[in-house]
């Protein structure tokens, strides 16, 4: 009897440590799960701002653009064409690379500009997550990210069987229908997604560059201004399919914008338009064997630039040329990125995480297409000058060789530092070693300390080491590569599950920056500077049913001539405070100011004035509808981006009064 | 891995923005679990099924509702015992006399401070396992949390643990944190 006790208590004992033995492997791939999604973000190596798509559409953020101005510290800069770039921390708003976007993963800069505009109109309704990462410092090893990084995750991690539809209307006629689906069909997963965007957004602007003698005295009198082009036609379509260790990613985007502001500068008609193409087709092949796992990605990204215009009015004297039915011009070129990256993580060793790999990248210029009016005086006739007077170096390429290590060590139950290694060799031309140290120290779960030291470079775009027969901008394919060497410090104190304050401080000492300001228009790497600042951010329920979120940030600097930074706003401050009357109906109100923005030294016109943009949202939710209806700056105030001395005197409009938008989702 | 995928997925997709529903979804999978772990489950358990309830403001009634949905998806049963789910709002919760009639295990959403404080105070003594969706919340007198830090972790309430006179297996203190 007292034996069967025994072994029946033994075996529970066995069973119930099996069941523990269990748990713990739960728990440890909850964690796994926790660190890829970022939900442990306040005990990362890195400054990481975690949104969730379900939380900004409830904001009435309506892309990812609108999402991305809510980050503190971060600042959206449009140029002539509209070309959109996010700013971090007073990062320079001319030069597009400086910040990443990622989707799903894959790096979706152009090769043109290192822009990626085409993507801040994504529908926040595709959005599972965006995770900001402001400084150097990037998660995604191989990648140097100079001034931030932003990483995209849409509902293709998901993989269950779900969709959801949604049609939106609102300003500017804007119309807007989109949807995904994710579906499981014998062990193959699968997702769509697709949305469709037009709009017929104009602006009033000018008067234009004429104005200022850019183009000589003599071409004044042909200043104007008047409404320009700022529409929008943007159609996307991504796919993603998993099977067993295989994942194949998709993504066809066309985007194609009104000319904005005119790609010299110059008023353009309404109907003249630029597009910026991108495709994208990936394999990823992923395989875990106890604690490690290895990633091989392998793919091809193809992007261009398309420009067709009036570049000039009639009547335009230029080189000797009187343009007597103006000046017309189509310029189209179009690039390949492919690209195999091979990642190696490994735990195996106690309180180590090991991370290594190489990403290859081969980018090339597959096509240049230069047509104009002819510059043969007397002659008005439209020709093809791809051969002869081609805008960019059509033999343009570029190999990319980047090997990294880095280490996740555990020193104590509290103390986790990072130490990692990032080589880039730009073939034939120049390399770069860029270390980076991270430490996190957790005084206890509820204050956590961060400091970090890195420096990072950004790679020259192809305009700027491949324009070539340009008069106002000048490749340069010597250039070498921006610099930034980063100090940053962070304080979280966590309220509870879910409210926190976070305090930032950061300098970082930029080098070899890239401009054309000098008599030949030729990029070089001529500036530095040094930025320091800090961002207060806070999340706080205020009752079960109302929260705010709120960030403040500063950014000051000087270049070495001890000229102040120019074109960054000093001060932003951006606040949401949302409230659910009950489980079907609640409302948010959004607001957002960015401060005056300094002119360069030699610019005489007075600083951008600051704006508040206040927004207000209302939603009502039941039986899987939702209806929302947003609206944006509700104050009318006059929101421009700066514009660069000699072009539009009066900047660049972004809106036209107050907004808004109405919106009908449904999941299925 | 499969199964806390498919588990997350069902409840990531369902809950408001409010609550963290990766947090969600991490409780929902682990709290049914714990229970398994009390060698003495079967001695408290008055009426041959485990009623596992969640309480909840009205304004959180889709959380509690789609909470129910999924732990009662997954977990049909702990130890063997049938388990039933309860979507139950704090008001009527506190004003019930018998809350042990009601629930053997109680799973706490938000409220406010006094709400929680007179939940944990009802609770005392009667043999209910309670978890809470905010680890602050321990502090009432709840029994155990799981939280996202660097880890998912577990926390057991050391004074709640021998007040009720819970018997848990020795090995899930080798996973579990003990608060003070």
């Amino acid at each position: 009897m007292v034996k069967k006790i025994a072994l029946s208590l033994l075996s529970l004992a066995l069973f119930a440590q099996e069941d523990i033995a269990q748990l713990a492997s739960q728990l440890q791939l909850l964690s796994q799960k926790a660190s890829q999604t970022k939900e442990n973000e306040f005990y990362l190596p890195h400054i990481v701002s975690v949104y969730r798509g379900s939380e900004l559409e409830k904001l009435g953020v309506q892309n990812l653009k609108e999402a991305l101005e809510l980050v503190p510290g971060l600042d959206i800069y449009g140029d002539n064409l509209d070309v959109k770039t996010a700013i971090f921390r007073g990062s320079n708003p001319f030069a597009y690379g400086q910040s990443k976007l990622f989707i799903d993963g894959v790096l979706v800069n152009d090769t043109m500009f290192d822009q990626y505009s085409n993507y801040l109109d994504m529908p926040i309704e595709l959005i599972k997550r965006i995770e900001v990462i402001r400084g150097p410092g990037s998660k995604a090893e191989g990648y140097n990210a100079f001034a931030g990084s932003i990483y995209v995750t849409t509902y293709a991690e998901d993989g269950a069987t779900q969709g959801r539809a949604f049609i939106k209307a609102g300003s500017y006629r804007t119309k807007i229908v989109g949807g995904y689906k994710n579906f499981i069909y014998k062990g193959l997963k699968g997702y769509l997604e697709v949305y469709y965007h037009d709009d017929h957004k104009k602006l009033f602007a000018g008067p234009d560059a004429l104005a200022t003698g850019a183009y000589g005295d003599v071409n004044r009198h042909l200043a104007s201004s008047g409404d320009v082009p700022m529409w929008l036609e943007n159609y996307s379509i991504a796919a993603t399919f998993s099977y067993k260790e295989f994942t194949l990613r998709l993504r066809d985007n066309h985007y194609k914008h009104g000319a904005a502001f005119g790609i010299s500068n110059i008023r353009p008609r309404m109907g003249d338009y630029l597009k910026l193409p991108s495709r994208i087709v990936e394999l990823g092949y992923r395989k875990q064997w106890q604690q490690s796992i290895v990633n091989l990605k392998v793919g091809r990204i193809i992007d261009g630039f398309f420009d067709t215009s009036r570049v000039a009015p009639v009547g335009l004297q230029y080189a000797g040329k009187t343009f007597t039915h103006g000046f017309y011009g189509t310029y189209e070129s179009k690039q390949h990125r492919d690209y195999l990256q091979i990642d190696l993580k490994n735990s195996a060793f106690a309180n180590h995480t090991l991370d290594f790999g190489v990403l290859l990248t081969h980018e090339k210029s597959k096509r240049v297409r230069t047509v104009t009016t002819s510059l043969v005086p007397g002659n008005d006739t439209i020709v093809d000058y791809s051969r002869s007077r081609p805008f960019i170096n059509p033999n343009a390429k570029r190999l990319r060789q980047i090997a990294y290590i880095s280490d996740s060590i555990a020193l104590s139950p509290k103390l986790d530092i990072y130490l990692g290694l990032n080589y880039e060799k730009i073939l034939g031309r120049y390399d770069q070693l860029n270390p980076r140290f991270s430490a996190v120290y957790r005084y206890d779960s509820d204050n956590i300390f961060k400091f970090l030291a890195s420096r990072s470079h950004r790679d020259p775009s192809w305009q700027e080491l491949y324009t070539i027969n340009n008069t106002t901008r000048v490749g340069n394919e010597e250039l070498g590569p921006e610099i930034v060497h980063a100090l940053e410090a962070s304080y979280i104190r966590k309220f509870n599950a879910d409210d926190f304050v976070q305090i930032s401080l950061f300098y970082l000492r930029n080098k070899d920056l890239i401009n054309n300001i000098n008599t030949e228009r030729e990029f070089r790497n001529a500036a530095k500077n040094r930025i320091y600042g800090l961002e207060l951010e806070l999340r706080k329920s205020l009752d079960l049913a109302t929260s705010i979120y709120a960030n403040y940030s500063y950014v000051y600097g000087h270049c070495a001539r001890h000229h102040p930074l120019n074109n960054v706003a000093t001060h932003m401050a951006k606040l949401a405070l949302k409230r659910a009357f009950n489980a079907h109906l609640h409302a948010a109100l959004t607001g957002r100011y960015v401060g005056e923005k300094r002119r360069v030294y030699y610019d005489t016109r007075k600083d951008l004035k600051g704006y508040f943009d206040l927004g207000a949202d209302i939603s009502w939710r039941s039986d899987g509808w939702e209806f929302t209806l947003a609206l944006k700056n509700l104050l009318d105030e006059d929101i421009r981006y700066p514009s660069k001395p000699y072009t539009y005197t009066n900047d660049y409009p972004t809106t036209k009064g107050r907004t808004f938008m109405v919106v009908l989702k449904r999941g299925f | 891995m499969r199964w806390i995928v498919a588990f997350g997925l069902a409840v990531s997709l369902l809950f408001g923005y409010e609550y963290n529903a990766f947090l969600l979804q991490t409780q929902a999978s682990v709290y049914p679990k714990i229970i398994g772990f009390d060698q003495k489950l079967r001695d408290h358990i008055e009426d041959g099924k485990i009623d596992f309830c969640i309480l909840h403001e009205e304004i959180d009634t889709s959380v509690a509702d789609n909470l129910v949905q999924t732990i009662a998806k997954h977990y049909s049963k702990i130890d063997s015992l049938p388990v039933r789910m309860h979507s139950l709002k704090f008001a009527p919760f506190i004003a019930d006399k018998h809350p042990k009639k009601r629930c053997d295990a109680v799973y706490v959403l938000r409220s406010s401070d006094a709400k929680l404080k007179k939940v944990a105070q009802m609770i005392r003594h009667k043999y209910i396992y309670s978890f809470t969706y905010d680890r602050h919340d321990l502090d009432f007198g709840f029994l155990c949390n799981v939280a996202i830090e660097k880890d998912v972790r577990i926390y057991i309430k050391k004074d709640v643990l021998q007040q009720e006179r819970f018997d848990f297996v020795d090995a899930l203190f080798t996973i579990a944190k003990i608060v003070e």
